[in-house]
């Protein structure tokens, strides 16, 4: 009896730290909701309305009629998908690298790409809009899918190079045996094996390169405009903020995304914990 | 038979060289401004278009927000691209000053039709007789107050028109401050990270007599007498606790501040832009006839020993053409367009602000307070124009911040005194 | 089988390669060039007349006398260290809890978890500023009429605007946007376990506690030490959050080194000064990650 009342408190103890944790989780979407829902003019009181049930759609309809904006969000998209896309087909080729030959300068190699993540990304922009100045890329799709692309590769690298770690050596030798080259034998039978971890990176590439705000306004932001950037545009002249807007603006922006998450979130999470990251 | 068809091919060959003769010569022309420019530069263009038939003539426009535009313009200028007309805000004109390729003054068309605030300025940037740009529209700053608010303590009939005015009425609101909503302050004035701390104390500054730096911009004066009291003025009301710090350096930019005032937060606002009544108003869905019922308007006021009142701020985007212009003199027509009075005139949004030149004010008369606007626009100060200023002006509000923070603990003048001295090392080098 | 593999040396080489060229091309030809900015007296004004001229370490000696830079130093080891520490503490908290066998529904709680890390820096410092802003702030509304939230404390305004509480604050904002990840690498780490050990212990007797000591810990430390150093990595080149939600102030009270680099490179113009503080900045962080791999490799061999 004692034994199952303490294991009883201790289970209501974990549920109430997951509970408060989801709630902390989700306050920030929460308040942006209610604020995204109030009329305009529920900030004209002092302390704002916040918490009258005047509630009101408008501010969705205008965001979601305006092309512009569909635009923003579409353009983030492609960047995004595109940009993780090349970020895991490369980084998996050389995650297979490291995890299945041993070669000069492996260890050296894997530090340094890791210690690339740590290169502060103010230090890098004008360098960068020195070089694609002058490639003639500065504004244009490709700048962002590249920039985006490397900026996730090292992280995949790691993540692949677990990945292929936790996939048995045997299968592919069993392979080399049938008479496959060693870069068949990743085709045949490492590639489909690490479905799961290139998912979970191609997600967690997805969702940085998705997010970015600094790139895209930098070497982007007239003609190629993400929603990120996009988002900072529903102020005016003097800076000022349409709080209701913006809310909504955002609030939409996040609905696809987490939607999507929701579905695949399985997938990266055994991608994630499957393939692990071994040191 | 044969003699017509010969006819008819050689007319249509005739047809085709004359017009190969007259195709039009093909311009584009490259233009980075802010985001709101877009209707009032497709306006200019057609402008252009019309005027020059034997053009082909294409604009080609980036349009940014406010921190990335000075840095694109920055970029693009080093690495030499041939941008033909650019804007640039007045706060960081210093820095491109050496960028501009310069207009024959003689040539600035209604040279008499500058208000009078920006003609001395249009002066004072022509050297040999050649000016850096023309400005489109500028801003303003005047001090509100919430007469709902006024008259809910019985508070009525206000007028404020110098320092002493401004703590008579505070001390009225703070004596029935238990009638006012919960959290609601006496005063507000602006501390937080941006720029807007700035100008809006500058005006207490000139209104006091004082400036920011000498005439020849090569040292601080600001802690000077009217210095120490513009800032004690702010410590006034910090003392007797009408306004908290916290309320004071509340964070993100001018935008929060000014909604805070539009709700009934501060009573007395102590500086605010003109566009308090106008964008802001609309961003939370007030009218203007709401506007003028809800708040009342005075000048920036004076110290009661007297000084300027309405001295304040002018901003506004100085429309120049850039040195590695391909088409400068198309950029100058175009830049007229923009800025003539004849564009305030033209329905459509994309305007900065009010007008520069006097037969365009009549524009503003559906503005909330346009008459002190009007006023204020002839009290225009303006900030220093040197390549230091986005430093100096750092510095400068870190020791408002500074001040705030420590109003019990520190005298105005030892901060002041403290900032100059950084401020004349910089100017120094 | 050994030899099959040894024939084809070039194929290692030959797999990492694209991902070397594009890392090379996109971070470290900019890294170099930054750094011979880094050398320069170079401001904005400079870049555009091409005027930048070397004056060798003069940068890098002016760091040291500059009040802002250890200022802003000392800021960014509270923010890093706190936020890591909260990052990795919670995740493993949470991590372990979620996998505890008797939880239901553990894949809800980690979709709802993952938000935060899902959301963009942009929404998350707007909807933050919203909660915590003095004037237009939910959190001081929500306090105004709720005995409960005031006797807690929440009906203080000064969250962003009390130099010494701001840092705190957005510790607390990056804690909630990047522990989804340590939630994530801590899982793994908890399913590399084998549920064998716990078995055997549990025949002994041991406690929760015991088991989390003497069982889990030890065996979690890999998993603990990366998670330690990717999470700082990344945590010292975090701006974009602070520069939305407080650009830093008030009067510098929350400004991190690498807000400082971005301020001084941008708002101030110092395109030189920002770029040897950005080298300064690589140092401490590339120093701080070889002390964890020296834990780490000693731990290892050990």
């Amino acid at each position: 009896m004692m034994h199952s009342k303490k294991k009883r408190t201790k289970i209501i103890l974990a549920y109430a730290v997951l509970a408060s944790w989801g709630i902390f989780s989700l306050f920030p979407l929460f308040s942006m909701l209610l604020i995204a829902l109030k009329p305009k003019n529920a900030f004209m009181s002092f302390p704002p309305d916040y918490f009258s049930i005047r509630l009101t759609l408008d501010n969705f309809m205008t965001v979601l009629k305006d092309p512009n904006w569909i635009g923003y969000y579409g353009n983030s998209i492609l960047i995004a998908l595109l940009a993780s896309l090349i970020s895991v087909s490369v980084g998996s080729l050389a995650g297979f690298s490291f995890a299945r030959y041993n070669f000069r300068m492996k260890w050296f190699l894997m530090v340094f790409i890791l210690a690339l993540q740590m290169i502060p990304t103010a230090s890098i922009i004008i360098p960068f809009y020195n070089m694609f100045g002058d490639l003639r890329l500065l504004d244009t799709y490709t700048v962002l899918i590249l920039v985006d692309s490397v900026g996730t590769m090292p992280f995949v690298i790691w993540l692949m190079r677990g990945y292929f770690l936790t996939i048995p050596r045997e299968l592919e030798e069993a392979a080399l045996i049938d008479g496959c080259s060693g870069l068949k034998a990743f085709w045949k039978i490492a590639f489909p094996l690490a479905a799961p971890g290139m998912a979970a990176s191609v997600i967690y590439a997805f969702v940085r390169a998705f997010n970015d705000y600094i790139i895209a306004r930098t070497l982007a932001g007239s003609k190629i405009v993400t929603y990120t950037v996009g988002l900072t545009m529903f102020t005016n002249q003097y800076e000022g903020i349409n709080l209701t807007l913006i809310s909504a603006a955002s609030f939409s922006a996040l609905i696809p995304i987490v939607i999507m998450f929701a579905l695949f979130h399985k997938y990266f999470v055994i991608g994630m914990t499957g393939g692990a990251l071994k040191g | 038979m044969k003699k017509r068809l010969f006819v008819v091919l050689l007319i249509s060959l005739l047809i085709m060289i004359s017009q190969v003769g007259i195709a039009k010569e093909k311009v584009v022309l490259r233009v980075v401004s802010r985001t709101w420019a877009k209707d009032v530069i497709n306006w200019a263009t057609q402008k252009l278009k019309e005027n020059h038939p034997e053009l082909d003539i294409t604009v080609n426009y980036s349009l940014y927000d406010y921190n990335e535009c000075r840095t694109q313009l920055a970029m693009r200028l080093a690495r030499g691209e041939p941008l033909d007309v650019i804007t640039v805000d007045h706060i960081w004109l210093g820095q491109f000053k050496d960028m501009i390729y310069q207009i024959d003054q003689k040539e600035i068309k209604d040279y008499s039709d500058w208000v009078p605030s920006f003609r001395s300025l249009m002066e004072k940037y022509a050297t040999k007789g050649k000016t850096l740009g023309l400005y489109a529209g500028t801003d303003v700053r005047l001090l509100f107050w919430n007469k709902e608010l006024m008259k809910k303590l019985g508070i009525e009939n206000v007028r404020i028109k110098t320092w002493r005015d401004v703590k008579y009425y505070a001390l009225l609101i703070k004596l029935k401050e238990n009638l006012l909503p919960k959290g609601a302050k006496p005063v507000g004035f602006m501390a937080g990270p941006t720029e807007h701390t700035n100008s809006r104390w500058y005006d207490y500054l000139w209104a006091a007599g004082g400036d920011i730096l000498s005439p020849d911009e090569t040292k601080a004066v600001f802690n000077g007498e009217a210095g120490g009291k513009a800032l004690e003025f702010y410590g006034w009301f910090l003392k007797h606790g009408m306004l908290s710090p916290e309320d004071a350096l509340s964070p993100t930019n001018g935008a929060v501040y000014d909604q805070a005032c539009l709700n009934g937060k501060f009573v007395i606002s102590l500086g605010n832009g003109h566009w308090l009544g106008d964008s802001t108003a609309r961003d939370i869905g007030m009218s203007h006839e709401e506007f003028l019922q809800k708040f009342g308007a005075a000048l920036i006021p004076a110290p009661d020993e007297g000084g300027e009142r309405g001295a304040c701020v002018a901003g506004g985007y100085l429309w120049a053409i850039s040195k590695f212009a391909k088409h400068p003199k198309l950029a100058e027509e175009f830049i007229y367009y923009i800025t003539g009075s004849e564009e305030w005139n033209v329905e459509g949004k994309g305007k900065y602000g009010i007008p520069t030149v006097s037969s365009a004010l009549p524009t503003i008369k559906n503005l909330p307070y346009h008459d002190l606007i009007e006023e204020a626009l002839r009290h225009a100060h303006f900030r220093p124009t040197i390549p230091e200023y986005p430093k100096i002006a750092q510095i400068i509000r870190d020791a408002i911040q500074k001040y705030v923070m420590n109003y019990d603990k520190m005298s105005a003048k030892e901060i002041l005194d403290e900032t100059a001295e950084k401020v004349n090392e910089i100017l120094k080098k | 089988m050994k030899k099959r593999f040894s024939k084809t040396k070039y194929i290692p080489i030959l797999l990492i390669l694209p991902a070397i060229v594009m890392l090379f091309l996109l971070i470290i030809f900019p890294l170099i060039w930054s750094f011979f900015t880094s050398l320069k007296r170079m401001t904005l004004l400079d870049l555009m007349l091409h005027k930048g001229k070397y004056i060798g370490f003069q940068n890098y000696v002016n760091i040291f006398k500059d009040s802002l830079f250890w200022n802003s130093l000392k800021n960014a080891f509270i923010f890093v260290a706190l936020s890591v520490i909260g990052q990795v503490g919670f995740g493993l908290l949470l991590a372990s809890i979620l996998h505890d066998k008797s939880i239901k529904g553990p894949g809800i709680f980690r979709a709802i978890f993952l938000i935060p890390w899902i959301i963009s820096s942009v929404v998350a410092a707007y909807s933050w500023t919203y909660i915590f802003d003095a004037n237009l702030g939910f959190l001081p509304a929500l306090a105004y009429n709720n005995p409960i939230l005031k006797f807690l404390g929440f009906e203080r305004k000064d969250w962003l605007t009390n130099p010494s509480i701001v840092i705190y604050i957005l510790v607390v904002i990056n804690i909630w946007k990047g522990t989804a990840f340590s939630i994530l690498m801590q899982s793994a780490g908890l399913q590399s376990i084998p549920d064998s050990l716990y078995e055997s212990s549990e025949v002994d007797g041991a406690t929760t506690l015991q088991k989390f000591v003497f069982i889990t810990l030890p065996l979690l430390m890999p998993f603990i030490l990366i998670n330690l150093i990717i999470t700082t990595m990344i945590t010292f080149n975090v701006y974009d959050l602070i520069l939305l939600i407080t650009g830093g102030g008030p009067n510098h009270a929350s400004e991190v080194l690498s807000l400082y680099i971005y301020n001084r490179g941008f708002s101030w113009g110092d395109l030189g000064y920002a770029a040897s503080l950005s080298l300064v900045l690589l140092i401490v962080n590339l120093t701080v990650t070889v002390l964890y791999l020296v834990f780490l490799r000693s731990r290892e061999t050990s």
